[in-house]
């Protein structure tokens, strides 16, 4: 074989997975603070039809995932490395987990390593595979304990410059897809956000 | 009976004794390492006294020990190798890495049948409040993300009531998450992320008993040893007591080699440089020996295991056992060729009987006191002295029949003209003013005096230990204190009513940061009426109407057939889940320890606390509550060391009254004041050294005072009695006071505090009757 050849072959085959993984998450982690407006659709089933949901996602390196449903009704979810806290559509809070409920402190890091493509966090909890090309990739995510693939089968994630949809399987037939658009980056939370992720 | 055939009699009991004592030992030497053992019961009740001693047992024989490692596959490598090596060397049991994996059945069949009636805090207020709805409900979990992920499906759990109840008691690990069974916990540091894992296990035994306690550190150490062979690299944590315990044995064994060393090679050397020969040594140990042979024997014979503190104590009780010999000794070589045994014996009785008679009463005093320890120490003094006095009588004099070589004034006069110096200069107006002098000096010393009464003092806690124990427990949030909440009630309903209303304070508290955690039964078990109240709620909030709850259901999108069925689970599922069914599931195993602590004919439990920052703001938790009580076994204990140390003042003019009465009988009024001065002195001068090197005052510091009194008026007593010998008991008392300081003097250099405190108050007055001695002689 020519040795011109076997360049020419190198070049052809796609960037090393794990090159293109990293360099993704290291990309998506560039930024503070994002926000963005989501769609979420959801089947369940138990439910005759997909749920259509609607709001805004704010995505903060340091505190966590800031998830405001605004419709069909109103609820705000902080999720953090320590658990998940409600607002709900009168302002009355709960906190799920934070110090006690472990069970809502791996739902809590499980959406934020998930939302906020968290390199450290994915790479424990899941094998992760990653295709295309850094301008327009696809990752999928296999959980690695057996606590968590009880429950979640798969997770899929695909985007550019930032991460523009997740779709989630769960064990039991339901699934979730959830698309993002018109991302905005900022240094850091807005004060109103910010009380949000403070205990209630 | 000749002084002979006395003396071989003697010698034959001891060596009988010695067999016996080795028979006893050669079975395993019965050293009692609690301290908790040497103390008294604190509690008045004796239920909580019970329970004290069931939850140590439960918590005392856990180890966490965590394996970190940056290299996630290698920190578990290490922990299963070590858990594989440790295992199989037997002395731990239990060793569990990977958890097996829960039966996910096992929550359903315990709470499944009881679900309406459990309701997590918000959800029982959002329904109290009438503001819930169950539209909202529905949807919130439905467009949650994460809505009916973990748990039951939706349509059993449409609101997600059950789900969080669920969520809210599962008990956190700290930092710590299960993956695949391991315990594990992720944290960055400045060589990125460090990988811990958990492994957790129980000593197989009683964590006090020596051969278990071996056999369980042994296991650790070979464990460790095949996880870093296998795994370089790996950082190991340990915690638990028995590491604790056994450092704090090894240490008392190291401290008892050398002081018993440093005093047998001090005193040696000291008497061979006065003496000349080794005679007067062997016969000072033999008899010494003997004392300490008679007090181990009887006390192991009648209290079945000797504290370590005693042992300890034991070791240095040969400084004061050998003064007798000493006596006997100098008088010995003060005599020249006119020696005989029978009027050897004959002059140093009265002076060695009014010295054991003033310590005895001493020892006596310290014997009275109601601290299991202190009283061993006080009858382990009493015989092995009684003992001694008794061997220089009838075991020395069959021993030492032919009179000395040296010429007696060569050999003593040097003491007898220091002796006569001293008193020179310590006479008259001169000593008045240097009493004084001293005494004035003394004042800001006892101005600095501060005292301490936290038993922890008494527990030495191996730095590097303790520095691997706040590790982990700041990993795992595990590690309870020894402070608990004990429950009562009338019955198993009351108790758990009454739980509950301390677990909401507690909550507070929690929200408030004055505590991380607690673990309660009524966690897991809520009482019936708050169950049934529940379902109340529920049934007036969410049931009421099941025709529109349906319709509610299905207009959020629920397919009619799966939400159908929940109207007659909710009747059929109606039976609260009980503390009998719990205590039969295997999910209660961990928590079973916090049920019935008393015995099942008791109704009672205990709640642990964990992570404690305000201890303040916990005690008042129990307040106004029935039934509740904070059982804080250290803090009590302080609390009557605290009390017990302040007695000390009078107890000590108490002990000094009796010395006097005694020094009464024998001297008259007046010159009894001469023999007791020189030893009010040095105690001023030492209480006066303690302020000034900032140790605190404790009730072992106390205790040492105590001894030093029933010591130092001997010197005293010894130059009074012999006073016409001046180069013989000069040389005695020298001699003594080198031995005592050798043998008490050094445990102030001891590392366990408790023996620290007792040996600098007891050296520094035994050097202070030293000086002041002379002052005895005054007229």
């Amino acid at each position: 074989m020519k040795p011109g050849l076997i360049i020419l072959l190198s070049l052809a085959l796609p960037a090393h997975a794990d090159e293109l993984l990293g360099g993704i998450l290291k990309r998506l982690a560039e930024p503070a603070v994002v926000r963005a407006q989501f769609a979420q659709e959801r089947r369940l089933a138990d439910l005759t039809r997909p749920t259509m949901s609607r709001g805004r996602v704010t995505v903060s390196r340091q505190d966590g995932v800031l998830w405001q449903i605004e419709s069909p009704v109103k609820l705000v979810l902080a999720f953090t490395p320590n658990g998940v806290i409600e607002t709900g559509p009168e302002g009355v809070r709960r906190s799920r987990g934070q110090r006690r409920g472990a069970l809502d402190t791996e739902v809590g890091r499980l959406m934020q390593s998930i939302v906020g493509a968290d390199e450290e966090s994915l790479q424990a909890a899941f094998d992760a595979t990653a295709q295309g090309s850094p301008e327009r990739w696809t990752i999928r995510l296999t959980p690695r304990a057996r606590e968590m693939a009880r429950f979640l089968r798969e997770v899929r994630l695909g985007g550019g410059r930032h991460l523009e949809s997740i779709e989630i399987e769960e064990t039991s037939g339901n699934s979730t897809l959830i698309r993002m658009r018109q991302f905005a980056v900022a240094e850091k939370l807005e004060a109103d956000e910010l009380a949000l992720f403070r205990l209630p | 009976m000749t002084l002979r055939t006395r003396s071989w009699l003697f010698l034959a009991a001891l060596g009988v004794a010695a067999a016996v004592l080795a028979g006893i030992l050669w079975r395993g030497v019965p050293l009692q390492t609690n301290v908790l053992a040497m103390l008294p019961a604190t509690e008045r009740d004796p239920v909580a006294e019970k329970v004290v001693a069931s939850l140590g047992a439960a918590i005392g024989s856990r180890v966490l020990i965590l394996f970190s490692h940056a290299d996630e596959a290698r920190a578990k490598a290490a922990a299963e190798h070590f858990a594989a090596v440790a295992g199989g060397a037997g002395g731990l049991r239990g060793l569990t890495v990977r958890l097996p994996e829960p039966d996910p059945k096992l929550l359903h069949n315990l709470y499944a049948a009881s679900r309406f009636g459990l309701l997590a805090e918000s959800d029982r207020e959002a329904l109290a409040s009438g503001r819930w709805r169950a539209r909202d409900s529905a949807l919130q979990q439905i467009v949650s993300p994460v809505g009916g992920m973990a748990g039951l499906p939706l349509a059993r759990d449409p609101f997600g009531f059950f789900g969080r109840w669920m969520a809210s008691i599962i008990p956190s690990a700290g930092t710590m998450r299960l993956e695949d069974g391991y315990l594990i916990s992720r944290e960055g540091g400045p060589q990125g992320t460090l990988i811990r894992v958990l492994v957790l296990g129980e000593v197989d035994g009683d964590v006090y008993d020596n051969a278990v306690q071996a056999r369980a550190i042994a296991a650790y150490d070979l464990g460790a040893q095949a996880a870093l062979a296998a795994e370089p690299g790996t950082g190991i944590l340990r915690t638990g007591t028995v590491f604790f315990a056994a450092a704090a044995r090894a240490a008392a064994m190291r401290d008892m080699d050398r002081i018993a060393l440093g005093s047998i090679l001090g005193i040696t050397l000291v008497m061979f440089a006065a003496f000349r020969s080794l005679r007067p040594i062997a016969l000072g140990l033999l008899s010494a020996g003997a004392g300490v042979l008679a007090a181990t024997l009887v006390l192991i014979v009648v209290d079945g295991e000797l504290h370590l503190i005693t042992l300890a104590f034991g070791a240095s009780l040969i400084g004061e056992a050998i003064d007798y010999a000493i006596l006997f000794c100098a008088a010995h070589l003060a005599a020249g060729n006119r020696w005989t045994p029978e009027m050897g014996v004959a002059q140093v009785r009265p002076a060695l009987t009014v010295a054991v008679a003033t310590s005895l009463l001493a020892y006596a005093l310290l014997g009275l006191l109601p601290f299991p320890g202190v009283s061993q120490v006080a009858r382990f003094a009493l015989v092995g002295l009684a003992v001694a006095w008794l061997s220089v009588q009838w075991l020395l004099p069959g021993l030492l029949t032919r009179p000395t070589q040296r010429d007696p004034l060569a050999a003593t006069g040097w003491a007898a003209r220091l002796l006569e110096r001293w008193s020179g200069v310590l006479s008259g107006k001169r000593a008045v003013v240097i009493a004084a002098l001293a005494l004035a000096a003394c004042i800001p010393g006892w101005m600095a005096l501060a005292p301490n009464d936290d038993v922890r003092l008494l527990v030495p806690r191996q730095p590097e230990l303790a520095r691997q124990d706040a590790a982990i427990r700041a990993t795992t949030g595990f590690g309870a204190g020894s402070r608990f909440f004990l429950v009562r009630g009338a019955s198993e309903e009351d108790v758990l009513l009454k739980e509950t209303s301390l677990t909401t304070r507690l909550r507070e508290l929690e929200q408030g940061g004055a505590l991380s955690a607690h673990q309660a039964v009524s966690d897991f078990v809520p009482p019936r009426a708050a169950q049934e109240a529940n379902r109340a709620l529920v049934q007036k909030h969410v049931f009421a109407d099941r025709a529109a709850l349906i319709r509610t259901l299905t207009e959020v999108g629920f397919r009619p057939a799966a939400v159908k069925a929940l109207p007659g689970e909710f009747d059929r599922e109606s039976r609260p889940v009980t503390i009998g069914a719990w205590l039969a599931s295997p999910l209660s195993t961990p928590f079973r320890y916090l049920w019935a602590p008393a015995g099942d004919a008791v109704p009672a439990s205990v709640v642990t606390l964990i992570g404690e920052r305000d201890a303040a703001r916990v005690n008042l938790a129990a307040e106004g509550l029935d039934g509740v009580t904070l059982v804080d076994k250290a803090g009590s204990v302080s609390l009557l060391l605290g009390r017990y140390r302040a007695w000390a003042a009078p107890g000590l003019a108490a002990a000094a009254a009796m010395m006097l009465v005694v020094l009464v009988l024998r001297y008259g009024a007046r010159a009894s004041l001469a023999v007791l001065v020189p030893v009010l002195l040095a105690e001023a001068l030492s209480l006066a050294t303690f302020g000034y090197a900032g140790v605190p005052v404790t009730l072992f510091g106390v205790v040492g005072w105590t001894l030093g009194l029933g010591i130092g008026v001997n010197y005293s007593i010894f130059l009074r009695e012999g006073v016409d010998r001046p180069g013989a008991t000069g040389m005695a008392v020298l001699l003594s006071a080198c031995t005592t300081l050798l043998g008490f003097g050094l445990l102030a250099f001891s590392g366990v505090p408790a023996l620290h405190h007792f040996g600098l108050a007891l050296a520094t007055t035994i050097a202070g009757s030293l000086l002041f001695a002379p002052l005895s002689l005054t007229r």
